[in-house]
């Protein structure tokens, strides 16, 4: 498992604008997927031993969007597959992670067919696609 | 090797294709005209006790009926189907000013007085023209001997005889061939049919010619669809007809356009000069769309530009949707890496750092 310090450190490296507040054990910051897209606030909570939840703060997303929890968070990976465990990275994982989804979601948003162009597994099957 | 292969490798734009297919339809306010001035005047029609017809009366014909039209919507075409009661031998002339007669009445009827400037015999149709609504009805009086589902006859004044037609058998024949081609037939039409308009200021070849040869190289195989993007399809759609038609133009003589149902030539009025320039239009945008296909993902402007030149820039947009909608149909397929302000790339940049996103997949239907 990679320490909390060693966590917000990598993070701090790699995606400076994800401000890390302790007391909340999150990080806030902003995320734009790609130069025309809009800017996304983002909350990343990490408290071990849970995996780590997102949400976007800002703008509100569309209720009808898939790929989220109940409570709002993404649905970033499959948990069932061991995509993500505390061996690995925030920065490394779950952000690129969430660009991706912020990507996806404009993509959705706009497309008449309504189509997820990332990769996905729906729930209670086996994953359909992976890159 | 083998198609599916090979149509990875090109850029075929789909969500590009899928913005000009939108821009070229006919805009909605066309589209209630045409659904609702031909049906007043078949109804007009039916209700004539001394015009007499057989059910079903009547029947909307041309590339509304088939829903092959295209931007303005400005005619729509109809047979009603004549009941010649005491005059099985009719003549063709007879038949037209009857149906003439018949409609002198049909402005004020249908309450439009006023607003019908033309009423005109032509050749094989009556012309009526709608000035309030800038919209033309061609009505064609049809023989049906053999029923609906056989050959019409319709007259011809100027040769002085019924001639030998099936529409209807047409409407049916291209939905049929439409379905087999995955739906794909219909708006192949409409784009080579805007192609035209585009490429072809004067001596424009007819629409139905056209429609006629999409028919007949996608009935005879010459021109695959399956698992082909409309962009290798529009490109082999150009290339089938240029090979087809090169003997033809290496003889310097004009093309047979063989007429769907009957066989009989549709293009007998295509003059040499018009057929040249055709088929130099063709050779261009078979060019054009050549260098468009063999584009790298990362010189998609480049590929935008080339469409442009086929289709018009007016049509083939360069918008920020499709491209947003391409980019993330790359993504779903691509490694990927992320920059620290959270921009997502599909090649790694040599001039800033980033994170490579580890393969994953986003989970569950429901939020």
């Amino acid at each position: 498992m990679k320490s909390l310090g060693l966590q917000v450190a990598e993070m701090a490296k790699r995606f400076p604008d994800l401000r890390f507040e302790r007391s909340m054990m999150s990080w806030y910051g902003n995320l734009q997927p790609d130069d025309d897209a809009t800017l996304y606030r983002i909350k990343i909570t990490y408290c071990p031993p849970n995996p780590p939840k997102v949400w976007v703060r800002r703008p509100s997303l569309h209720p009808e969007v898939k790929h989220r929890y109940s409570d709002g968070t993404l649905c970033l990976y499959d948990p069932r597959e061991g995509e993500w465990d505390h061996s690995m990275l925030v920065s490394q994982t779950i952000v690129p992670w969430t660009a991706e989804w912020l990507l996806y979601y404009e993509a959705w948003l706009i497309d008449p067919e309504k189509r997820w162009f990332g990769p996905e597994a729906p729930h209670g099957r086996r994953k359909l696609s992976r890159r | 090797m083998p198609i599916d292969v090979l149509s990875r490798t090109v850029l075929s734009l789909p969500h590009h294709f899928a913005e000009l297919r939108k821009n070229i339809e006919p805009p909605r306010e066309r589209r209630e005209a045409a659904a609702t001035i031909p049906d007043e005047v078949r109804t007009f029609l039916e209700d004539q006790e001394d015009y007499a017809t057989l059910s079903p009366h009547s029947r909307l014909t041309g590339s509304y009926a088939r829903s092959t039209a295209i931007h303005s919507i400005k005619d729509v075409d109809f047979v009603v189907l004549i009941d010649p009661v005491d005059d099985d031998d009719i003549e063709p002339e007879d038949a037209l000013d009857d149906l003439y007669a018949a409609l002198q009445t049909m402005p004020e009827a249908i309450g439009r007085a006023g607003l019908v400037q033309m009423l005109r015999r032509q050749r094989r149709s009556i012309h009526v023209y709608f000035e309030d609504e800038d919209f033309h009805l061609d009505i064609v009086p049809a023989k049906m001997p053999d029923g609906i589902d056989e050959s019409l006859w319709v007259p011809d004044r100027e040769w002085s005889k019924w001639i030998e037609s099936d529409p209807l058998g047409y409407n049916k024949a291209l939905s049929t061939l439409n379905a087999d081609s995955g739906e794909k037939a219909v708006p192949l039409i409409k784009l080579f049919k805007h192609w035209r308009t585009v490429q072809m200021q004067r001596r424009r070849p007819k629409s139905y010619w056209l429609e006629a040869l999409v028919y007949r190289h996608l009935d005879r195989g010459w021109v695959a669809t399956a698992g082909k993007s409309y962009a290798e399809l529009f490109t082999d759609l150009l290339r089938s007809v240029r090979d087809r038609f090169q003997a033809a133009y290496d003889e310097d003589r004009v093309p047979r356009i063989p007429d769907p149902m009957l066989g009989h030539n549709v293009a007998e009025s295509w003059e040499l000069p018009a057929f040249r320039s055709f088929m130099s239009r063709l050779n261009d945008s078979i060019g054009w769309a050549e260098r468009a296909l063999a584009k790298d993902r990362d010189e998609i402007d480049e590929a935008i530009e080339l469409w442009q030149k086929v289709f018009g820039d007016e049509y083939f947009t360069n918008s920020s949707d499709a491209r947003r909608l391409q980019f993330a149909e790359w993504a779903g397929s691509s490694s990927l890496f992320v920059t620290g302000a959270g921009r997502v790339l599909t090649k790694k940049p040599t001039d800033q750092p980033t994170v490579a996103s580890r393969p994953h997949n986003f989970y569950g239907d429901a939020k």
